[in-house]
């Protein structure tokens, strides 16, 4: 009886073995999208997604709104840290399509002095694309909007240039 | 017996040098394998691609070929093992290279690493950052750029050399204070951008990004300004921030990694007394009260006796000795636990799962 477990065991573990030495075969064609590149002939998870970026400077004198770009990047919305300020992507009637908050871009920390007020910060904005956005805007914490950057421009240029893309489709309908 | 090692696979590195090859410059790629039983051979595999904007407008790679481009044998097997090999040519302007390691050990079972990916020869968009080590799509990663000061003065070869040095040495490294990073290697991507930033030290303006910023947030999380010239160096605090470190240092490369812990992971310091102290959940590794230190202590079951206050700073830490975030001029320091559980929480809760990062 013991052999006859003991022969089972071993036989599993030989397939087990055998199981794990042909996984990943040396040659098999990598996958995906890597470090913002598609790997052609696979449209597998993350493959072209599109992100809008609206660069804002930040200084004594306010929120001054910089570049605006559409762009294939990481398309998921950065987590909220610190509650300095609100970034919002908004529609045409100025409803929410997606938010979040950061801090202070203009606190950084210098070793053996602490953290520190720089006199400026630059921040970039990035949020998933979305057809039927018009502005991102720069928000207090009492949601008063201290810059904005109209979005709808850098779209048309993009859908310009891609007209079937579907996202400029559905962007086409719902000007 | 058989258990404990006969199935074990072959554990896996392999980093190509240099990082960001020109159109003239060969390429080593180094692979080291380690393995109970011995490791009987590794394999080194490339990738060639060719990049071209696809008809989405996307940055794409096509496949030129994949190819077997050197097998070293070990006979006996050893443990461990390492296999080196050097491109007889340059890949051309345009290249998208991957590469792959695979090593079997004495009893059959194989193990690899792989692929990673970088850009060889000229960037087809100078504006976009340049992958240099590529593990996935930028929504699963922590994605970071590295930048030269504008104290380069344009020497482009000298900076990717010395950014070939910091993943070499720094982040991939072997070394104590990288062993969040290298252990978990495939949560990073890293690329490189030729477009100088300013870092203008403490009291003189901090960090100027460079002009293509916006093309580099698209993807990254985080930027980082070498720069060669002493200052005070200073360091964003969250997503999407830029830290700056000087080059050349004793410790630049715990240095780096312990700004990493501020920009990626918004740690605190943990020195005494006048560090950056604020406390950032969940899994913060700083705490504004002796109570909150001991109710985190608690949930991880470590000791409440374990908190202890900053000098009189009015912040707690429970990390014990020998941490990063505490004492970055030192080669034998690494992130503490409490930084390992905001590291782990971005890892595994976020960039793993829905959240992304």
């Amino acid at each position: 009886m013991k052999r006859i477990a003991l022969a089972w065991a071993t036989l599993a573990i030989v397939a087990a073995c055998a199981r794990q030495s042909k996984e990943n075969p040396p040659g098999a064609g990598p996958v995906g999208q890597v470090g913002g590149i598609q790997l052609v002939g696979d449209t597998g998870r993350g493959a072209g997604e599109k992100v809008l970026v609206a660069t804002y400077r930040f200084d004594s004198t306010g929120v001054r709104p910089g570049e605006a770009i559409v762009a294939y990047g990481s398309g998921r919305l950065p987590r909220s840290e610190g509650g300095a300020y609100r970034l919002q992507l908004v529609d045409a009637q100025g409803t929410a399509l997606a938010e979040y908050s950061i801090g202070d871009p203009r606190r950084v920390v210098v070793e053996h002095q602490g953290v520190v007020q720089n006199s400026q910060g630059i921040y970039a904005a990035r949020f998933p694309f979305h057809p039927r956005a018009r502005e991102i805007r720069v928000l207090d914490q009492g949601g008063a909007i201290l810059a904005r950057t109209d979005v709808a421009a850098v779209i048309r240029e993009f859908c310009d240039r891609l007209p079937q893309d579907k996202d400029c489709v559905e962007a086409r309908r719902s000007r | 017996m058989m258990l404990s090692t006969g199935c074990v696979a072959p554990a896996v590195f392999v980093i190509h040098s240099p990082i960001q090859p020109s159109n003239t410059q060969p390429v080593t790629y180094a692979a080291t394998a380690t393995d109970p039983d011995g490791v009987a051979a590794i394999e080194i595999w490339e990738d060639r691609n060719t990049l071209a904007l696809c008809s989405n407008g996307m940055q794409c790679a096509t496949r030129v070929s994949t190819s077997r481009l050197t097998t070293c044998n070990f006979t006996p097997a050893i443990d461990p093992a390492t296999c080196n090999f050097t491109t007889p040519n340059a890949y051309p302007d345009a290249s998208f290279i991957g590469y792959r390691a695979v090593a079997r050990d004495s009893k059959g079972n194989s193990g690899a690493e792989g692929w990673i990916y970088y850009a060889a020869g000229a960037f087809p968009w100078p504006n976009n950052p340049i992958p240099v080590y590529g593990k996935g799509a930028p929504a699963e990663k922590l994605d970071m750029v590295f930048i030269p000061d504008s104290d380069y003065t344009g020497n482009n070869a000298q900076f990717m050399q010395d950014v070939t040095s910091l993943l070499t040495n720094g982040y991939l490294s072997t070394g104590v204070f990288a062993f969040d990073v290298r252990t978990w290697r495939g949560f990073w991507n890293f690329y490189i951008t030729y477009q100088p930033g300013d870092a203008k030290g403490y009291g003189s303006g901090c960090n100027v990004a460079p002009t293509n910023w916006a093309n580099l947030s698209a993807i990254v999380n985080s930027g980082g300004i070498l720069h060669n010239n002493a200052l005070r160096d200073c360091g964003g605090i969250g997503n999407g921030s830029l830290f700056s470190v000087q080059v050349g240092g004793a410790f630049t490369n715990p240095t780096a990694v312990h700004e990493t812990g501020h920009s990626v992971f918004s740690l605190a310091d943990e020195y005494c007394c006048d560090g950056g102290y604020w406390n950032i959940g969940p899994e913060a590794n700083l705490f504004n009260s002796q109570a909150s230190c001991q109710n985190n202590a608690t949930s991880h079951g470590w000791p409440t006796t374990d908190c202890v206050q900053i000098g009189t700073t009015g912040w707690w830490r429970s990390d014990g000795a020998n941490d990063l975030m505490q004492n970055n001029n030192s080669n034998t320091n690494r992130y503490g636990r409490s930084d390992d559980g905001r590291v782990y929480w971005l890892y595994f809760s976020q960039c793993a799962g829905p959240p992304g990062c």
